[in-house]
């Protein structure tokens, strides 16, 4: 019965449809389809006719790391990127050249009056000389028991457990791209079972030919593979998966754990670390004093030419953005925004802040902040795999980008807590030093 | 008529925070009022074309956000009358989820820069496919159709956040990719611009003009599809329709802001708790009450500076705690008839 006076009360709702009306369109069986695509259509193709943002090619905007830099330091020894990486993927003799040379200039440059010039200690320097001439001059089996000898038989690993180094141990499995990343510059490619799959993709710091001698990725490896490539020592981290550690456990592979990286710092401590466990302690140990060596440089270099620049100009504004969905500032929890405080402290004539923070790796950056902010310089940061890079309109806008004092750099070695931070170090001294001359 | 002065009252209540949530997105940013202004005028004037923060953000992301609201509020308005379930909503559904697939698709092959209109057209396609699919399923099946239909959703959901998972898992070691898309997934109102606008007012649009239009007939179908039928209503035809405007609801809504889980469910609900089930009432507010609250989560994020939480986070954890309070609550007595 209720249910009758419902459909009694709805029937006087039903619609009744006017030519006129919006509803005669409904009663149509294509009419509607056709307006509301081309309605739909027509809007989009009015809106996106002109690109959304200027696209730069990345080879393009990356020039500004190409920049000669070193013209503004003339007496002071060249220092190229592509020099500077091949170093720091395991070229021992590169190494050496290198510290020699940057003694040199912290020599000339403290002779110059330039002052807090800093050099490594005459003991460093010497270990460095030593190390390299071994490395150079000996093979890898007169190097083996050298290395062997060096070791201590009980080392205690980030998790706090001992672990026994055995002479014997030359197959090792890296789970992490730390332990990877050391691995292929002190170690030779036979004794590394797998890589991290993504390692591959980083084909600007890793050269492909040295990756392709190492065929296994290591997410294809299971428990039979494992069996089957029997390695001694596997690097692990606190973020490993349960199961893996299981069955490394079960095949009596000894774990290496290796904790998170926070600072600097830590990147070289974890270097000997991983020198230690895998036998190669020697070539840890230059690769460990060049990094120092490249940060001394490098910082002598920004306090040069703050010295030589003009002090009476005002601070000038700089930021620094990593650009992904949006922009974000890096903090002082993550590695560049500390390589950014360490590098501003010879900046003084520019004024960029990088925010403290303990809980946030980045803090989200609106267009309206970077308008507001007035940067003179930016330097952003961005996946060097796209191939373009996306200027937004409100960037358009800014002083930097109209002056072109804008630098990309690549997002991937900023974030590498690896050997790499010194080629992270070595970017951000690109931009800074530009700032002097542009 | 003591529910039409129920209606005006909750309709300014909700236009009023509405007002105050949009005049907060306006004025409140980090460039002085006085120059956002001067630079505004200066633009509408013809005497400069300078991004300015009124203009090319702070408009576009209130623009947005109410889209998004309304949109989202309306689709889970629409769902459940037609499905005569007061659980159903895009998300729950599973229709958000087929539209995220899609999207992350077009994240995959890189297509949102050179094909902008990609993103919406993917979110929509994703969202219809999905709810057709669902629809469908749940008809073939014996028994209750609303139980039917929410166990689909849930079915073909986890089939896609499935998908969507493998997709990621084989994509692990592109993490600026894994970044990309864990960002759009929590659903983010920064740094919306006129193109987000772009992407998504047309389908607004038409969405809820096509619900509206509707209104009655989504009216007569709560009395039962056979009851629809006598009376007139071309039942296949109003329900494809209605479909494709849901789909342009949440695929608009997607596509702008990312995902907004249990929006959907929980606005519309409390609307039809106050209101009753009249469409004439309920679309126009849960439009306007859809739209404000969103703004209102938006303007909380700002003004306490929530980094770590996305507005897809704050309404996936309210929505998720009402959604639990639904299922737990003492009385279920609905107003699902009209």
């Amino acid at each position: 019965m209720g249910n009758k006076m419902q459909a009694q009360d709805a029937k006087k709702q039903t619609p009744s449809y006017n030519l006129l009306s919006p509803r005669y369109l409904l009663s149509s069986t294509w009419l509607p389809y056709l307006l509301f695509s081309g309605f739909i259509l027509g809007w989009w193709v009015l809106a996106f006719q002109t690109p959304l943002s200027a696209p730069l090619s990345f080879r393009e905007t990356s020039q500004t790391l190409a920049l000669k830099t070193s013209a503004l330091l003339k007496e002071l020894s060249p220092l190229q990127r592509d020099a500077l990486q091949h170093a720091l993927s395991g070229n021992f003799p590169l190494m050496l050249e290198f510290i020699d040379q940057w003694d040199h200039d912290a020599q000339l440059l403290a002779d110059q009056g330039v002052p807090n010039i800093q050099r490594l200690s005459a003991e460093s320097y010497l270990q460095a000389h030593i190390l390299g001439h071994l490395l150079h001059n000996n093979s890898q089996e007169i190097l083996r028991p050298l290395n062997c000898k060096m070791n201590l038989e009980w080392v205690q690993d980030d998790s706090g457990r001992q672990v026994r180094i055995e002479d014997t141990f030359h197959r090792f499995l890296p789970q992490t791209y730390i332990a990877a990343s050391f691995l292929l510059a002190i170690a030779q490619p036979d004794e590394i079972i797998g890589l991290p799959k993504g390692l591959r993709q980083l084909s600007q710091l890793y050269p492909p030919d040295v990756l392709s001698k190492v065929s296994v990725d290591i997410d294809r490896i299971h428990s039979e593979k494992l069996y089957l490539n029997c390695p001694d020592l596997a690097f692990v981290a606190p973020y490993s998966h349960p199961p893996v550690l299981e069955v490394l456990r079960n095949q009596n592979i000894q774990l290496y754990s290796l904790k998170y990286i926070n600072a600097v710092s830590e990147i070289q401590e974890a270097l000997l670390k991983v020198g230690h466990a895998s036998n190669h302690i020697l070539e840890a140990q230059l690769l460990a004093i060049f990094m120092e060596a490249c940060f001394f440089s490098i910082d002598n270099r920004l306090q040069a030419l703050e010295e030589k620049s003009d002090r009476s100009k005002t601070a000038r504004r700089l930021i620094y953005l990593s650009q992904r969905q949006h922009y974000a500032q890096p903090t002082t929890k993550c590695l560049t925004g500390q390589l950014m405080v360490r590098a501003l402290k010879f900046c003084p004539h520019l004024s960029a802040l990088i925010p403290e923070s303990e809980d946030d790796w980045r803090i989200p950056f609106e267009h309206e902040q970077i308008l507001h902010a007035a940067p003179d310089y930016l330097i952003i940061s961005t996946p060097y795999a796209d191939s373009v890079v996306r200027v937004d309109d409100a960037l358009l806008q800014t002083k930097a980008f109209k002056s072109g004092h804008i630098f990309y750099i690549d997002e991937s070695v900023q974030e590498s807590p690896t050997q790499y931070i010194a080629l992270a170090y070595f970017d951000l001294f690109q931009a800074l030093a530009a700032t002097h001359c542009l | 008529m003591k529910r039409q002065k129920n209606f005006t009252y909750w309709l300014l209540g909700s236009f009023l925070l509405l007002c105050l949530g949009s005049i907060f997105t306006l004025i409140s940013g980090e460039t002085p009022w006085e120059k956002v202004w001067e630079g505004f005028i200066l633009h509408l004037q013809g005497k400069s074309n300078l991004w300015n923060p009124l203009l090319d953000e702070r408009i576009p992301r209130l623009i947005v956000l109410i889209c998004t609201g309304a949109s989202l509020a309306l689709s889970g308005a629409v769902m459940q009358s037609m499905f005569h379930n007061p659980l159903a909503s895009p998300s729950v559904l599973g229709i958000s989820s087929g539209g995220c697939l899609s999207v992350i698709l077009i994240f995959i092959f890189d297509l949102r820069y050179t094909y902008p209109y990609a993103l919406p057209l993917a979110a929509f396609a994703g969202c219809f496919v999905t709810l057709c699919l669902v629809y469908s399923l749940s008809r073939l099946q014996e028994g209750k159709c609303l139980t039917n239909l929410i166990l689909t959703g849930i079915a073909i959901s986890t089939l896609l956040i499935a998908v969507q998972g493998l997709l990621l898992y084989a994509l692990r070691d592109r993490w600026q990719l894994i970044q990309t898309i864990t960002e759009w997934e929590a659903g983010s109102t920064i740094d919306r611009s006129w193109q987000h606008v772009h992407m998504q007012l047309p389908l607004t649009l038409v969405g809820l003009w096509g619900c509206w239009l509707y209104r009655e007939e989504l009216n007569i179908l709560a009395l039962g599809e056979e009851e629809a039928a006598n009376l007139g209503v071309n039942v296949q035809r109003v329900r494809w329709r209605l479909f494709l405007c849901i789909s342009l609801l949440t695929g608009g809504a997607l596509a702008a802001v990312g995902m907004i889980a249990f929006f959907g469910l929980v606005l519309p609900h409390i609307v039809r708790r106050l209101q009753g089930p009249d469409h004439l009432i309920l679309i126009p507010l849960c439009m306007v009450a859809g739209a404000a609250v969103l703004t209102f989560f938006d303007v909380c994020l700002r003004f306490f500076e929530w980094h770590d939480v996305s507005i897809g986070n704050l309404s996936a954890i309210i929505g998720g705690s009402f959604f639990l309070f639904l299922l737990f609550r003492p009385h279920k007595n609905l107003a699902y008839s009209p």
